[in-house]
């Protein structure tokens, strides 16, 4: 819908086991512009990361078998400068389980709270490049 | 000794004497009556002389008559000889009488009687011999002269055997009256002495037996003093506290512990009710617990006491027992006395009810993870679709989704709220103090509203210090939980945040400020403030929240401080949590330990 958006074309990878939500996300961010791809758990996501690069990777953490966490992990062994942010329903995470991503949101934000920091985060990016 | 004892000696003492004169008694009476028979005899012999006196003098007479009447014929003569004749036979027969007994004497008065029959042969003679001359003659008076002398002589030596008798019998008596006196004489020594040895036999065992009594009972009055000392020393010595009363349940002992509990002494309790010493209430009802004495009385075993005691002292401090009551009986089984037992569990207590709280913490964060999953991510779902759907909207339209979208949005700020009060990072982040104290009061909305409480915020959003959110999450819902608590309905409350620059050694830091025109705090409980389990709310409050706070405040290297007010036109409370910019964790340096330490004196002015 915003064409001119110089992120358009940037490229999103959205992880989560919830179907509705992750459909109604995807929807969300390609209102924005952005191409998104979906996966339903860590490895399907993994092999997805893999093959094509991504901008940025949306995980949620509470997931069955691979938690976002593990994704995160795994994700900057492969590439480390992959930009993450995570997504939780849980208000608090552990120290840990944030380590390896840029960000951590609660899940029922504000939609824009949302969109400002992936977008702030793909900027930094881009400007880093 | 045995009393029965005693009484044997006694009846001893009494008996033995009494046998020992009846004894006596008998021999002195024999004595006497063989003294008596022996006197018979003298007298007997006494007799038998003057008798032959008497018949002597008769047949004097005889002659003196028969030779007066020969001499001169005259019949007036002849009258004592015709009296002397029957006298002297009755004379005879009585001397034959009284000498039956004897044969020499006997024999000697045959003698006498065959002389005395030929006189009298003579004497017939000569009365019937008409003839003077002959009757006067020479040889007739010789003959009758002989007779006479042989008479007499033979009389003579019948007294005199008879005298030998008598001497002889006398001798006797005399010798049985020695006998008599002498024994007499040793009996009653026999028997004084015999008494004296006795009796003193006696006595002295009497006086033996008495003085063991003593010394046995002054033994047992040691051992019995040494036992009950033992007794009290152990009782004293116990680590709980103990009460006997006696069955009318009035106190008799008490120790240290139960002194120290009741807040009575032992000598101020002594002799009085059981339940004016040892007041006890139900913690929840605060009803009378039914007084042990008569539990126990009813019961009739040992019994314990209800759960949730609690002991009122004297001086009204509270202490949580548990207790058990036993009756005291004596050897026959009946109850003279009642002991109790009870402990101080205001700890064990306070620890179960802290357990509890903390149990409820976790249970109600394992909640809250689930509560998490199942309602933010629907509620993610929703907020991203109205988002959507509002890029499509106008009008009217537009405006009914953005209201969703705003009550959407407190229903998530207060989920993460509520949530966020059980959530902890390991490493102290950056926090914003104004959203710390708004997501604490979202959470106090409904009361907010509800008591029409007036709140006055100064919260500047730059602010921000290091620490863990959660922990100071909880901390401000305490003090602004405490806040409208004082307040009640239709009360003002104001938060006010502050930059405080560094002083001194004191790094910058940010002030925050509860201040509320609630009901304060009286000078004594100010003191207690900060303890745990210190609380005026009874069961609705758990006193732990200020003891946390400050906990919390502590390990983040902040103060907190208290000012208060209970006079009437302006009471109230203000607390001041002071909190550093940059965490350094619990702070040991002297220097803030000083700064500390005028925090603690505000808590207390
Ligand atoms: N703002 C206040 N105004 C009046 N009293 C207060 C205030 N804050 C605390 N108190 C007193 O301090 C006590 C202890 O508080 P706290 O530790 O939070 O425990 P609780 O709230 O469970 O009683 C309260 O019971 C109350 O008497
Ligand atoms: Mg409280």
């Amino acid at each position: 819908m915003n064409s001119s958006n110089p992120q358009s074309t940037a490229r999103i990878l959205c992880v989560d086991d919830e179907p509705v939500g992750l459909t109604v996300r995807k929807l969300l961010l390609e209102r924005r512009g952005y191409t998104v791809e979906t996966a339903s758990n860590g490895t399907t996501a993994l092999d997805l990361f893999k093959t094509r690069p991504f901008d940025l990777v949306l995980l949620d953490f509470y997931m069955p078998a691979m938690n976002g966490a593990e994704v995160a992990r795994a994700m900057r062994q492969i590439r480390p400068d992959a930009r993450i942010v995570m997504l939780s329903a849980y208000v608090s995470l552990p120290e840990e389980a944030l380590q390896h991503v840029n960000a951590s949101l609660t899940k029922g934000i504000h939609p824009e709270v949302l969109l400002d920091s992936i977008s702030q985060i793909i900027s930094a990016n881009r400007t880093g490049d | 000794m045995e009393p029965r004892t005693f009484s044997r000696i006694l009846r001893t003492s009494l008996l033995i004497p009494t046998l020992v004169i009846m004894v006596m008694a008998a021999i002195v009476g024999w004595e006497l009556q063989q003294l008596r028979t022996a006197l018979t005899w003298v007298d007997r012999a006494d007799r038998v002389i003057s008798e032959m006196r008497l018949t002597l003098r008769s047949m004097v007479d005889e002659e003196t008559g028969l030779r007066g009447y020969l001499l001169t014929r005259r019949d007036e003569f002849l009258q004592p000889y015709n009296n002397a004749i029957p006298r002297v036979e009755t004379q005879l027969a009585s001397l034959s009488d009284l000498t039956a007994d004897n044969s020499p004497q006997q024999q000697r008065l045959q003698q006498i009687r065959s002389s005395y029959d030929q006189w009298m042969m003579y004497s017939q003679r000569m009365l019937s011999d008409q003839s003077a001359l002959t009757a006067s003659s020479f040889e007739s008076n010789m003959e009758g002269k002989k007779l006479m002398d042989q008479i007499r002589n033979q009389f003579e030596e019948t007294i005199r055997a008879e005298y030998q008798l008598r001497d002889e019998r006398v001798r006797k008596s005399a010798d049985l009256d020695k006998l008599f006196l002498g024994s007499l004489i040793a009996l009653t020594v026999v028997l004084g002495s015999s008494l004296a040895f006795f009796t003193r036999r006696q006595l002295l065992g009497l006086s033996h037996a008495y003085d063991q009594m003593l010394a046995d009972s002054r033994r047992k009055t040691v051992q019995v003093e040494e036992q009950r000392e033992w007794v009290s020393t152990t009782l004293r010595s116990i680590g709980d506290a103990v009460i006997a009363t006696d069955s009318e349940g009035k106190v008799s002992l008490m120790n240290a512990v139960a002194c120290q509990l009741t807040g009575w002494t032992e000598e101020e309790a002594r002799g009085k009710d059981l339940q004016d010493v040892f007041k006890i209430v139900n913690q929840e009802t605060r009803e009378a617990v039914e007084n042990p004495v008569s539990k126990v009385r009813r019961m009739n075993k040992v019994v314990g006491l209800a759960n949730h005691t609690v002991l009122i002292s004297k001086n009204g401090t509270e202490y949580n027992i548990d207790d058990s009551g036993s009756p005291i009986r004596n050897s026959d089984g009946e109850l003279v006395g009642i002991v109790l037992v009870f402990r101080d569990i205001t700890r064990e207590y306070q620890m179960q009810r802290t357990l509890r709280t903390t149990e409820k913490l976790a249970l109600a964060g394992r909640l809250s993870a689930t509560i998490a999953h199942e309602i933010h991510n629907p509620l993610d779902t929703v907020s991203n679709v109205l988002y959507l759907i509002r890029a499509d909207s106008q009008g009217e339209t537009l405006k009914h989704v953005d209201l969703a979208m705003q009550e959407l949005q407190r229903v998530s700020q207060v989920t993460r709220s509520m949530l966020s009060l059980y959530r902890e990072s390991k490493t102290p982040v950056p926090v914003s103090v104004k959203e710390v104290l708004e997501s604490v009061l979202s959470l106090f909305d409904r009361k907010i509203s509800g008591n029409e409480v007036r709140i006055a915020k100064s919260l500047p959003s730059s602010l921000t210090v290091e620490g863990f959110p959660a922990e100071l999450r909880q901390v401000f819902s305490n003090l602004i939980g405490n806040a409208l608590d004082a307040v009640g309905q239709h009360g003002a409350l104001s938060l006010i945040a502050s930059k405080t620059a560094a002083k001194g050694d004191l790094p910058a830091g940010v002030s925050v400020v509860i201040a509320d025109n609630g009901t304060g705090i009286s000078q004594d409980n100010l003191s207690k403030l900060f303890l745990p389990f210190f609380t005026t709310k009874g069961e609705q409050g758990t006193g732990i929240g200020l003891w946390v706070s400050k906990g919390i405040v502590d390990k983040h290297g902040g103060t907190i401080a208290v000012d208060s007010s209970t006079e009437a036109d302006y009471h109230g409370t203000s607390f001041t949590v002071w909190l550093p910019e940059k965490f350094t964790g619990e702070r040991h340096s002297p220097k803030v330990q000083v700064e500390m330490e005028k925090g603690k004196q505000l808590e207390t002015a």
